[in-house]
C-alpha cells in the first residue's frame, strides 16, 4: 500500500533536492565574487550634477568624493588629487604623471562606502588661464603584503575652464 | 649589609633605566608606520575570514588622529589594540578551524535533508494518519440493517 501519493511524494522529494542543493551553494559560495573598489566624483552637495564649469587659478573649488569598498576585507584607501590638461589623464592601468597636490586616506571596512567634502586648492600655472584643466582623481589603495600604496586603477576627473587668477 | 644594599640599588637602577629605555623606543617609532603595520595585521585576519570590526573601527579612530598631529594619543590607541590584536592572532588558526568545521557540518546537514525526507515523510504521514483516526468506531454496515 503506498501510503503517500507517488505523485505527490515526488514532487515533495524534487522541492527538498532543489532546495538543499540551493541552500548548500549558497553557503559554500565565497561571499565576494568580483572584488571592486569605486570611487565617485560628486558636486559640493554630494550629489550627481552641479559641478563647476570655471575656476579661478589660485583659488579652490567644493567638490565631494564618494568611496566604496567591495574586496571583502578593509581597505586602507588613497584618493590623490592632481591637474593636468585633457592629454595628462590616467588610464587603468597607469596612474597620471603629475605631482599630487593633496590626498585623502580612508580606513574602509568590506561594504562600506564613505564621502569627503573637500575643498581642493586650483594650483595651476598663470599662462593656464583662459585655457581648459583636469581635476584628476585617482584611488590608490594600501597592499600591505607589499608595503607599499598601489594605483587601483580607478580614476575620476572633472573638465573645467580657467577664469582667472586670484 | 653593605653589598646586599648596593644589588638592591642596581636592580632599581636598572628597572628605571629599561623603562626609560622602552619610552623612548616607543615615541621613537613611527606612528604612521605602526598604523600601516596594524592595518596589514587586521586586514590579513580579515582575509582568514575572522571579523576584525571592532579593531577597523579603532583605527579609523586613530586614522584620525594621526591627520590633525595627535600622534600619542594615537600611538596610545594603537598599543592598547595591539595586546588583542596578537591574542586574537594566535587564537586566528582555531577560529578558522571552527568555522570551516561549523560551515561543511551545516551543508552536510543541510545535504542529508533529502534522505532524511525519503525515510521519514511515509513514516511520519502514517503516524498522523493514526493518531488523527485513533477514536474512529468501525460500524458493519450489514448488521445495522
Amino acid at each position: 500500500m503506498n501510503v503517500v501519493n507517488d505523485e505527490v511524494f515526488a514532487v515533495i522529494l524534487a522541492i527538498v533536492v532543489i532546495g538543499s542543493v540551493i541552500s548548500v551553494a549558497t553557503l559554500l559560495r565565497p561571499e565576494v565574487t568580483e572584488p571592486f573598489v569605486a570611487l565617485g566624483l560628486l558636486d559640493k552637495d554630494c550629489k550627481i550634477g552641479n559641478y563647476p564649469e570655471l575656476v579661478i587659478a589660485g583659488g579652490d573649488v567644493d567638490l565631494c568624493l564618494y568611496v566604496f569598498n567591495y574586496k571583502g576585507y578593509p581597505v586602507l584607501a588613497q584618493v590623490r588629487y592632481k591637474i593636468g590638461r585633457n592629454n595628462e589623464l590616467p588610464t587603468n592601468t597607469t596612474p597620471a604623471d603629475l605631482k599630487t597636490l593633496m590626498n585623502f586616506t580612508r580606513l574602509l571596512e568590506h561594504n562600506e562606502e564613505v564621502l569627503i567634502r573637500t575643498r581642493v586648492p586650483v594650483i595651476i600655472n598663470e599662462s593656464l588661464v583662459g585655457g581648459n584643466i583636469t581635476l584628476i582623481f585617482e584611488l590608490w589603495v594600501y597592499e600591505a603584503s607589499r608595503g607599499e600604496w598601489v594605483y587601483s586603477g580607478v580614476w575620476t576627473n572633472l573638465h573645467v575652464k580657467v577664469a582667472g587668477v586670484r | 649589609m653593605y653589598s646586599l644594599r648596593t644589588f638592591a640599588l642596581l636592580v632599581l637602577l636598572t628597572l628605571l633605566a629599561s623603562m626609560v629605555l622602552q619610552s623612548v623606543i616607543v615615541s621613537c617609532e613611527d606612528p604612521y608606520e605602526k598604523f600601516l603595520d596594524l592595518y596589514g595585521r587586521i586586514a590579513d585576519l580579515a582575509l582568514k575570514g575572522i571579523n576584525v570590526s571592532q579593531y577597523v573601527t579603532v583605527l579609523k579612530n586613530v586614522l584620525q588622529l594621526l591627520e590633525v598631529n595627535r600622534s600619542e594619543e594615537a600611538m596610545e590607541l594603537m598599543i592598547r589594540i595591539e595586546t588583542n590584536l596578537s591574542e586574537l592572532e594566535s587564537k586566528a588558526y582555531n577560529i578558522v578551524f571552527s568555522q570551516t568545521v561549523i560551515k561543511y557540518a551545516t551543508a552536510a546537514a543541510i545535504l542529508s535533508l533529502p534522505a532524511l525526507v525519503y525515510l521519514l515523510l511515509p513514516r511520519l504521514y502514517i503516524y498522523v494518519w493514526f493518531k488523527s483516526r485513533k477514536r474512529w468506531v468501525l460500524i458493519n454496515e450489514r448488521s445495522k440493517r
